[in-house]
């Protein structure tokens, strides 16, 4: 309703021409229009009063017979003062013509005759009646003495040329005014007529000079409404014909640039939903190619070295018809241009620039394949990822063309998309690559937990196909609740044959920006085979422990069974050494001291086996303080030297002040540097072994280093290796020899690595050992004791 | 005289620890396990314990926390008697409110130290006493 009442009201302004722009058929026919009213305007104000003029003269000229006709009458009364003869004319005159209204003879000394229609009387008359000019004038105007409107002619009268007075002479202006309104009459009859006729004229005029125009605008409106396809026929004046041609000339460009982005819409749309661009670039290019108006339309893959020229596969091709194939219609066809400025233009294509043919010449360089020689050609190159894949070529074989802007850019739209579209896929089926590749399950939900995607693995431990599983709840097969953002926890999965399966399950939110959640990815490992591993590794290890608690316990229990009665042997021998007097005093004091000493070195070996078994049970601490190394050499000394002065040997003991305070647990480090130093001193004979001990400094930090040198039999290269092994003397007679069980040195290390230390050893047969102990080196500040290890 | 409580299991250790105990003029009276161990105490209140720890009944830990939280006995020196020289056997039998410890073999002269230490202080002495001043360390085996 609204719009109509609007409508209507536009209309209603237009036609009234009023506001609303008019039209040029409007201001045509105003003009022209206007033109010829002012044309008759001019003409009616000119002839009117000529015409006018015209009357009033005739009543001049009758006025002035009349005054002239009584100019004798006047003489003889001039003469004779006698004025009835003048007066008789006069009435004869008034009688013989109606339009006489009155005459009047006026003396100068004022008397007057004055004869009218009613009769003759004489009056003394004003100023009025004898003018100052002294001539005879007439006009129409209001008579005083009459009151109305007369035309008043007025003579001078002269007798013997001298001025005497004036004849007025009043004649009536009803013909005059009659004449008057004849002439306004046709005047105004032939004046409308007139305007109707060139406002007829004016109308078709114009009329005949804006239809072609009119025409051209419906054309104009036709195209702006998108219908590209209206073209004006005009034949007319030759510059409205030109107007249509040129106009005719932009339509076809439009329309050509139309279809051509229509076709670059087309191959969007198809890129976009084609799942593959191979199957759409086919129809793109025909698409294109027929839009453009192009002979050939080809897209070729790059397989150019730097600077030979353009070279590789024709692998798609489109023609129109009459134009001969390149790839014979059959497939992919090789193509080699080399030399001339193909290798230029090869360059220029690696940069990802145009190359524009417009010569209308063929290429010059060589060209091999079936096609016929381009005369103009536009080539553009593919970029994929940063690659230049190949060109999306354009050949016009007909006619050398210039490339408009709108054909350059769509082009360029058109292999950029194209472009786009080979990344996308390549991208696409990079990850489906690694998806199918995958070991493990991986699905993908949205955020309703339905599943949307998975991969070959994942049905491949579910057991379903991709058909069934794709839009199935999360929970028809994974057990208990998904979690989210998750590493590695575990979970079951459920087959479709109703199997169990433990995975080790990890998942996480699928965002594409802040706040938009997509989904979630879960992946998950099979791990079926790794629990069955798992569970023979626990069961292995827990045989493992249980073995080695036996071990333990066992030997725990062996060596405290043991000492209990060597406790006792021991006790019983020191009891009997300090008590007994009597016969064989001597002899028996010895055999006492014999048992006594075997006892002792029982009880070591067996408390050896329970020291080492409890380090290996992981049972023994360290107590680590500041140790005075000094203090604990003469501890150690004490002890070794009954063995040294047996074995002959001297023992020497350097400690020097800056390096005799380390970092241990005094009582393992004094048993392993005893340990040590007893070794030397029985392995050696009449010999010397010294004890140094030094600060060394070395990579992780400070270290005291108490080494023991002796000049032994020393060890062989190929038991140096074995040397800390539990029960691993040199060699069997060794043991009888020198005894012990070699469980010394194995202890020592074990001992001196809890500590953060190690012992190492060089040694040559014959030529001595050399053992070092390495512990770290005292702190600064005392009292930080205690960390167990 | 000096009468020292001796705790211990072992039949034949028991034996000859009393002998050589009371061959240097000490009177010994034996315990077989923890409960009679602690019993006699109360009963004798004698100078010095000596307590093995692994015991029958109630182990040696146990009946020198009740010896020292009874305030009866707990004035009595406890020296505990190891089986083997552990460490933290020390410490621990320091806790339970052992006076000092001998590792067995025993060590006869520094056993004899020790209770010549402990029993010539004062009877009532306070049980949060500074270390003792000398080494209760048992002397360094010689490891073959």
């Amino acid at each position: 309703m609204k719009g109509r009442f609007t409508g209507g009201r536009a209309n209603l302004r237009r036609s009234l021409g009023l506001h609303a722009p008019r039209s040029v058929t409007a201001r045509i026919s105003g003009l022209s229009w206007t033109i010829a009213l002012f044309s008759l305007m001019v003409f009616v104000a000119a002839s009117v009063p000529e015409q006018k003029h015209e009357i009033e003269d005739n009543l001049r000229s009758k006025a002035r017979g009349i005054a002239a006709s009584l100019q004798e009458g006047l003489a003889s009364a001039a003469v004779t003062e006698d004025y009835s003869g003048l007066v008789d004319q006069a009435v004869q005159a008034l009688a013989g013509d109606d339009s006489i209204d009155f005459l009047a003879i006026a003396k100068n000394g004022g008397f007057s005759v004055i004869v009218e229609r009613r009769g003759w009387h004489t009056a003394q008359l004003g100023d009025y009646w004898r003018p100052k000019q002294h001539t005879a004038a007439g006009g129409i105007e209001v008579v005083p003495l009459f009151g109305k409107r007369e035309f008043h002619f007025a003579t001078p009268y002269s007798y013997s040329s001298i001025p005497w007075g004036w004849i007025h002479v009043g004649l009536s202006l009803e013909a005059y005014d009659r004449g008057v309104a004849r002439l306004y009459r046709r005047t105004g009859v032939l004046a409308v007529g007139c305007m109707a006729v060139s406002l007829l004229a004016s109308v078709i005029v114009a009329r005949r000079l804006v239809r072609p125009m009119l025409r051209l605008q419906a054309v104009v409106g036709r195209i702006a409404e998108g219908d590209l396809s209206a073209r004006a026929s005009i034949r007319s004046a030759q510059e409205i014909e030109g107007l249509a041609q040129s106009f005719n000339t932009m339509a076809d460009s439009l329309w050509q640039r139309d279809e051509i982005l229509e076709s670059v819409r087309f191959a969007a749309q198809r890129f976009l939903s084609a799942a593959a661009w191979q199957t759409a670039i086919q129809e793109v290019i025909s698409k294109i190619g027929s839009a453009a108006q192009v002979s050939r339309v080809f897209l070729l893959e790059n397989r150019s070295g730097p600077h030979e020229g353009l070279v590789g596969t024709v692998l798609y091709e489109w023609l129109q018809p009459g134009i001969a194939w390149w790839t014979g219609g059959t497939g992919p066809a090789e193509s080699c241009w080399t030399g001339g400025d193909w290798s230029q233009w090869a360059r220029a294509l690696g940069r990802g620039e145009l190359v524009l043919v417009e010569t209308g010449a063929p290429a010059a360089g060589t060209q091999r394949g079936l096609a016929p020689a381009a005369r103009s050609s536009i080539l553009v190159p593919i970029d994929v990822g940063g690659v230049w894949f190949g060109v999306l070529g354009f050949d016009d074989c007909v006619r050398a063309r210039r490339w408009s802007d709108a054909e350059r850019d769509s082009f360029r739209s058109a292999a950029g998309m194209l472009g786009a579209a080979i990344t996308r896929q390549r991208a696409q089926e990079y990850v489906d690559n690694i998806l199918r590749s995958m070991g493990e399950a991986l699905l993908v939900m949205d955020p309703d937990l339905r599943i949307r995607r998975v991969n070959p693995s994942a049905l491949r431990l579910l057991e379903y196909t991709e058909e069934q599983l794709i839009g199935q709840h999360v929970s028809q097969i994974i057990e208990g609740q998904v979690p989210v953002n998750s590493i590695a926890i575990e979970r079951t999965y459920r087959t479709q044959s109703g199997n169990r399966i433990p995975v080790l399950f990890s998942s996480a939110e699928l965002r594409s920006g802040p706040g938009s959640l997509e989904g979630y990815v879960c992946l998950a490992q099979d791990m079926t085979e790794l629990k069955r591993i798992q569970g023979e590794v626990v069961r292995a290890r827990d045989a493992a422990e249980e073995a080695n608690r036996a071990k333990s316990r066992f030997l725990a229990n062996m060596s405290h069974e043991l000492r209990t009665p060597l406790n006792a042997i021991i006790g019983y021998s020191q009891m009997l050494q300090e008590d007994y007097i009597g016969p064989h005093q001597e002899e028996v004091h010895s055999d006492l001291e014999k048992i006594e000493r075997s006892g002792h070195i029982l009880l070591g070996i067996v408390n050896d086996i329970l020291d080492l078994s409890k380090i290996e049970a992981g049972r023994e601490r360290v107590e680590l303080q500041n140790v005075d190394v000094a203090a604990l050499l003469e501890d150690v000394y004490n002890a070794v030297e009954p063995l040294a002065r047996q074995q002959g040997n001297v023992v020497r003991i350097d400690c020097p002040e800056p390096a005799r305070l380390a970092y241990a647990d005094l009582p393992k480090l004094r048993q392993s540097v005893l340990n040590l130093v007893n070794n030397a001193c029985k392995f050696t004979e009449n010999g010397q072994v010294s004890v140094a001990v030094r600060k060394l400094r070395s990579g992780s930090g400070e270290w005291t280093e108490v080494s023991v040198s002796d000049t032994g039999i020393g060890i062989g290269a190929e038991h140096l290796g074995k040397l800390f092994q539990p029960f691993s003397q040199v060699d069997g007679s060794a043991t009888r020899k020198y005894n012990g069980t070699g469980l010394g040195l194995a202890l020592s290390r074990k001992f001196c690595q809890m500590m953060g230390g190690d012992i190492t050893v060089a040694s040559e047969p014959g030529q001595g050992s050399r053992f070092a102990i390495r512990v770290p080196a005292g702190r600064a500040a005392p009292g930080t004791a205690g960390a167990g290890v | 005289m000096c009468r020292i409580l001796l705790v211990e299991d072992n039949e034949m250790n028991s034996d000859m620890l009393q002998k050589r105990l009371r061959h240097r003029g000490f009177e010994v009276l034996l315990a077989a396990d923890g409960r009679q161990g602690v019993d006699m105490a109360r009963r004798e209140r004698p100078d010095l314990v000596l307590m093995d720890l692994s015991l029958p009944e109630m182990d040696g830990w146990q009946a020198t926390r009740i010896l020292k939280s009874d305030a009866a006995t707990c004035g009595i020196p406890v020296v505990a008697l190891t089986a083997h020289a552990m460490v933290g056997d020390r410490e621990r039998a320091l806790e339970v409110g052992c006076d000092d410890y001998a590792a067995k073999p025993i060590d006869m002269p520094l056993l004899l130290q020790t209770i010549a230490r402990l029993v010539a202080k004062p009877k009532n002495r306070d049980r949060e006493s500074p270390a003792l001043p000398v080494d209760p360390q048992p002397k360094p085996r010689v490891c073959a």
